[in-house]
Formats: structure tokens, sequence, C-alpha cells
């Protein structure tokens, strides 16, 4: 039955031993970036790493740099080519519509190990030096489904007879998809490029295979400065991200909202 | 007159093995409004998305004022079509939707402007150009895609059960609206629908059809009066439908006929009948009057049966009755409440009453000949 009101405390309970072990470390985390010492024991408020992250760290700046530029230019490429796809699987019949539309999703389930290593060998085979190009090329393959999803799930939301009302009153293909089709969509276009960057800038496995000497992205640097012990920078970096992520979150709930609900 | 006038010739239509349309021949005049009614999958649907354009005929051809407009695409044709969905753009205001078709012909923007006023007026929208589809009721929304749908002059308009998502009173109001709006605009207007009080109560013409076929066209009068299918009479209006042997022509406009279960009646025939012939005749229940008393001096062709009220069913503005004349046979009647008082004595469950109509009442749907 689902009358009655949990009595509470038990719920409760729950409620606060997952409060505690989802924000638990990063609360940690936040301390320390602002310990004084390089151990773990507490050594007064400093500034320090973020005066390291910020002046001296150029190779991690590097990094992030290569980061951005891929999740975003990544994130571009795939949400062109997945809309158009979602379009196509959505408002044309043709041959094999429905084994495409399987195949196009398949990569969303597969383990990204094997994606990291199949892509690997790929450009091994086609004789591609692995380098930034290689990183762009693997982020947008495995982005394209998720934003054919994203995509295909605002199309079945909407009345698809606007399509035949368009053509019917006077529009040829083009316009009834730069407006009609496409301003339609755009809510979920929007929200498909959003998570393809962000699953572009956390990836590190299919990342690890396909990136060459000097290409590393930010996930690939942390990794690596860990492996030489965790440096108090990573926890500054760590806030600094956090920061950066609440942020966008913010802003783009907001400029979501203005756009769609004037 | 500024419409076009439409002729569907021979036209087949395949959905793989399903034969959704089957050999439709229909001639719709400039200006006409054109009803294309029958129950739900019969394929009006398929025959008007065929006209629009929006699918092709697997065979036959669709004229407009004398020209096959099959190989033109659907963008291309005078052709403009009011969804049973309304398929408003929800990106775009009210104003913007109606001034969409101008937008693609890049007219310019002040007379832009005027003119979507001017059929915004039209349907009765002045004041809600601002508003964005979700903003409007049911019976505004269906307002803004006629104003749409009419603002690049086409010269037949379609509409596929236009108001089926709106309640029963507003229908009545649109409907009415429709109407006048046909009026005043003057070009063709096809209009499917599976109501059959909306067709009759606006078109000058009606199509019927069914299983794909077009079963009788004619004018809402001749498609209630004189049905020429058995499927006509039953899927329009309620009637009691019976089967006998004529026993004597009389003149050339009357019969007598002899109904098994109920006796010898008079009926009114327009084919050519004879002796030994099996009829099947309709008479509508409106047409039958019905008392507890015997009704006194009836003319010489008049039917008069007796029997018991078999169940009885009030709703306002008239009553029911399933009279039983006979072990297996029933009529049903309608009587009209015309005043609070009834001159005659109420009718009751189970009481004897006496109905009766005139020779003319009785139509003669189907003949065959022995
Ligand atoms: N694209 C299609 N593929 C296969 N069958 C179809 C297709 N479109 C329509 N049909 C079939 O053709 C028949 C006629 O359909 P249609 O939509 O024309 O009916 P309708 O008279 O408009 O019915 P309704 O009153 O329910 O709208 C139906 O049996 C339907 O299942
Ligand atoms: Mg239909």
């Amino acid at each position: 039955m689902r009358s009655a009101k949990p009595t509470g405390k038990f719920s409760l309970g729950m409620f606060t031993l997952t409060i505690i072990f989802l924000y638990m470390p990063l609360v940690i985390l936040v301390a320390y970036s602002f310990n004084n010492s390089k151990m773990m024991a507490w050594n007064g408020f400093s500034l320090r790493w973020y005066n390291e992250l910020f002046f001296s760290s150029e190779n991690l700046w590097h990094s992030f740099w290569n980061s951005a530029v891929i999740a975003v230019t990544s994130a571009s490429v795939s949400t062109v080519i997945g809309t158009l796809g979602a379009i196509g699987l959505y408002w044309y019949n043709f041959k094999f519509k429905k084994a495409i539309s399987v195949a196009a999703f398949i990569p969303m389930l597969i383990p990204e190990i094997i994606i990291g290593v199949s892509l690997l060998i790929f450009f091994a085979g086609i004789k591609l030096q692995l380098s930034l190009f290689t990183i762009f090329l693997a982020h947008t393959t495995f982005n394209i489904p998720f934003v054919l999803m994203v995509v295909m799930a605002r199309l079945e939301e909407f009345d698809f007879t606007i399509i035949e009302a368009a053509y019917d009153l006077g529009a040829g293909e083009l316009q009834a998809l730069s407006k009609v089709i496409l301003p339609a969509a755009f809510p979920g276009v929007i929200s498909g490029f959003l998570i393809a960057v962000t699953l572009s800038l956390e990836d590190f496995v299919i990342t690890f295979f396909v990136s060459g000497p000097g290409s590393s992205t930010l996930p690939l640097h942390i990794y690596s400065m860990i492996r030489f012990g965790v440096s108090p920078v990573i926890n500054a970096l760590s806030v600094v991200v956090i920061a950066g992520t609440v942020v966008l979150a913010a802003l783009s709930r907001n400029v979501v909202k203005y756009m769609f609900q004037k | 007159m500024k419409g076009s006038h439409v002729a569907i010739t021979g036209v087949e239509k395949y959905f793989g093995d399903f034969h959704a349309l089957k050999s439709v021949s229909v001639d719709i005049k400039k200006g006409e409004f054109y009803s294309l009614l029958g129950p739900s999958g019969c394929g009006k649907t398929t025959l008007l998305r065929i006209i629009a354009g929006f699918e092709d005929p697997s065979s036959g051809a669709v004229l407009l004022d004398g020209q096959n407009v099959v190989p033109v695409p659907a963008n291309k044709r005078p052709v403009n079509t009011v969804f049973q969905s309304y398929a408003l753009f929800p990106h775009l205001t009210v104003f913007e939707n109606v001034a969409f078709p101008l937008r693609l012909r890049k007219m310019e923007n002040a007379a832009v402007k005027t003119k979507v006023q001017e059929f915004l007026e039209l349907v009765k929208l002045p004041k809600e150009g601002k508003k964005l589809p979700a903003q409007l009721s049911g019976g505004q929304r269906q307002r803004v895609a006629i104003a749409r749908a009419l603002i690049n002059e086409p010269s037949v308009l379609l509409l596929d059960e236009p108001l089926s998502a709106l309640d029963a009173k507003l229908r009545q109001h649109m409907l009415i609206e429709l109407d006048a709006i046909h009026d005043k605009i003057g070009i063709t207007f096809i209009y499917v629908t599976h109501d059959q009080q909306e067709a009759l109560s606006v078109s000058d013409r009606v199509a019927v059809m069914n299983e794909g076929e077009v079963v009788q066209v004619g004018t809402p009068f001749e498609i209630y009066e004189s049905p020429s299918d058995p499927f006509v009479a039953h899927f329009i209006g309620e009637t009691n439908y019976i089967g006998g042997t004529v026993t004597e022509v009389i003149g050339d406009k009357h019969a007598k006929v002899d109904f098994p279960d109920i006796g010898s009646l008079f009926v009114y025939q327009d084919k050519p009948l004879a002796v030994g012939d099996k009829v099947k005749v309709t008479i509508r229940p409106e047409k039958i009057r019905i008392s507890s008393d015997k009704p006194s001096a009836l003319g010489d062709q008049m039917n008069l049966l007796e029997g018991g009220v078999d169940e009885l069913i009030y709703s306002g503005f008239q009553s029911k009755f399933f009279v039983r004349v006979s072990e297996r046979a029933t009529f049903r009647v309608f009587r009209q409440h015309v005043k609070f008082f009834m001159d005659e004595k109420a009718i009751n469950w189970k009481d004897r009453v006496f109905i009766w109509w005139n020779d003319n009442d009785g139509y003669v749907v189907e003949v065959e000949k022995p």
C-alpha cells in the first residue's frame, strides 16, 4: 500500500547515511585542498595548492585545454550527426531502418574497454597516428548514440503530423527541417550536446587507449599524477572542477528555462 | 467560384496486401461542401491524404480542374489540410503559425501583418496572436488551424474530422462557423467525418464509404430518405429494415408487399418492380405514429399495425418505443415531445398500442428478382 506516509525514522536514517557517504569524501577533499601540509595531518589553512595549481602546473593546464577542445568539438560534431540521425530514423522510411536504429544504440551497451581496444586496433590498422585527433574521433563515436537517444526521445514527444502540416503549407524538405523539425527538437538537441560534453570531459578508459604521446586529457593527467602519489594540487583542482560544474549546471538550467518558458 | 473542381477517378490503394481503397471515383463540384462519411477504418483519411499528396494512390488519378495532380508533391498542390490533431507548430505563436505559409513565400512584413490579422478575424481570434498554441483552448486551436490552412488561399480545403476532439456543444457551434466560412470564401471543402449528424447538417453532398468503397453519393436528403444500399440505410440514422415479397404493383410509385411475421404493407418504390420480387424496405422510426387508441379514418393506403410496447426509452425531446407486432418482429418508433402535456394518453411499458404510417414512408432499398 502506498497510502500512509512512511513513519520517518528508518528512511531518515538512510537518507542521512546516503548524504554522509556521498558528500563526506567531497567535504574532506575540499578541506584538504586548503591544508598547508602535503601529508594527511591538518597543518593550518593555506592557499599554496591553489597557487601551485594556477601558477606552476603548465602540463595540467595543457591537458585541461586538450580536454576542453575535444569536449566541445566532439560534442558539436556528434550533436550534428546524432540529431540528423535521429530525424532520419524518425521521419524517413528506408530499407534496414530497424537494423540501423538498433546498430546505432549498441555502442552504448558495449563495455568501454572493448570500444577502446577496438578503436585502437582500428586506428593502428588504418595507420592513423594516435593524437588529439584520434581522441576526438573516439569521443565523437561514443557520443553519437547518446545524442541520438536524447533527440529521438524529444521527437517522439511531439505530434509528427506537424511535419506533414509544414509540407502541406508549402515548405520544402529543407524548410521543414529548419523551420519546424529542428526548432521543435531544439531542447533535445541542447540536452544532447550537454550530455556529450560531460561524457567527453570525464572519459578515461577509451581515451586511455587512443591517446598518443603529448595528447593527454585532464582525466589521463590526473591519473598519471596519482601514480606518483596523491598531490594536494589534485584536491585543489577537484574543488575548482566542482565549483565550475555547479555554476555551469545552474547557468544551463536558467538558459534553458529562459529559452523555452518565456 | 474560387474553388477547384475535384475528380477522383478509379483510385485504388493497397497497403501491402490490404486493399484500403477499392476503385473510388467521386466528382466534387467547384465550391461544394462535400463530406466523406463512413465508419472507422473505411478509408476516409487515406482518400484525403491521397488528395493532399501525402500518399500516392496505387492506381487511378486525382484531377484538380482537369489536371492530374498525382505527380505533384504535397507542398506544390493548391490544397490545404486542417488536421484532426490541429498540428500547430508548438514553438511558434498563433500569429507566426498562421503567417507560416506567407513567410515561406518571403512575403513582406507589412503585408503579412494585414493578411494574418484578416484571417485571425475570420476565425474570430483577432486578439490571440501573441499566444503560444499551448495557451489556447481546444476550440481556439481548431480555429488557428483553420486560419493557417486558409491563408494560402487554396482552391480546396481538406478537413479530417476537425471537430472530433471538441465537446458536443462546441462542435455544433464550430460546425455552424465552418459553414459560414465556407459561404464567405467559396472554395471547395472536403470534409471527413464518421459523424452522420455533422455530415448531414452542413454538406451540399455526402459520399458514404464502407470498407474502402463509395457506396452512395447524394444530398443529405437523398442519403437519408432514399438510401440505395442496406449499409447506408443502417449507417445513417436508425431504421426498421424488413424483407418481404411483392404481391401487387400499384401505379408506378407504390407496391403492396407481404412481410412474413408482419403482414401486408404499402411501400413506396422508384425502381422497376414486378410481382414476386423479393425486396428490402426501410421505414424510419420518426415517420411512424403511435397511440394507445385506434386511429379513426385512416386513408386507403395507410399501414396500420397493432402490438405491445417491449421497451421504452425516454430521452428528453423524444421517446423511443420498441413495439412487438408479432413473435419475431419489432418496430422502432420515435415520438417527439412537442408539448408538455401530450394530447394523447401516456403510453407505458407493456401497453397495447397501434402504429401507423403513410405508404410513402416505406422505401424499397434492395430488389432481388426471383
Ligand atoms: N500506412 C498504413 N499502412 C497500413 N495500413 C494502413 C495505413 N494507413 C491506413 N491503413 C489502413 O487502411 C484502412 C483505412 O484507414 P483510414 O485511416 O483511411 O481510415 P478512416 O476511415 O480514416 O478511419 P477513422 O475514422 O478511424 O479515422 C484501415 O484499416 C487502416 O488500418
Ligand atoms: Mg481517419
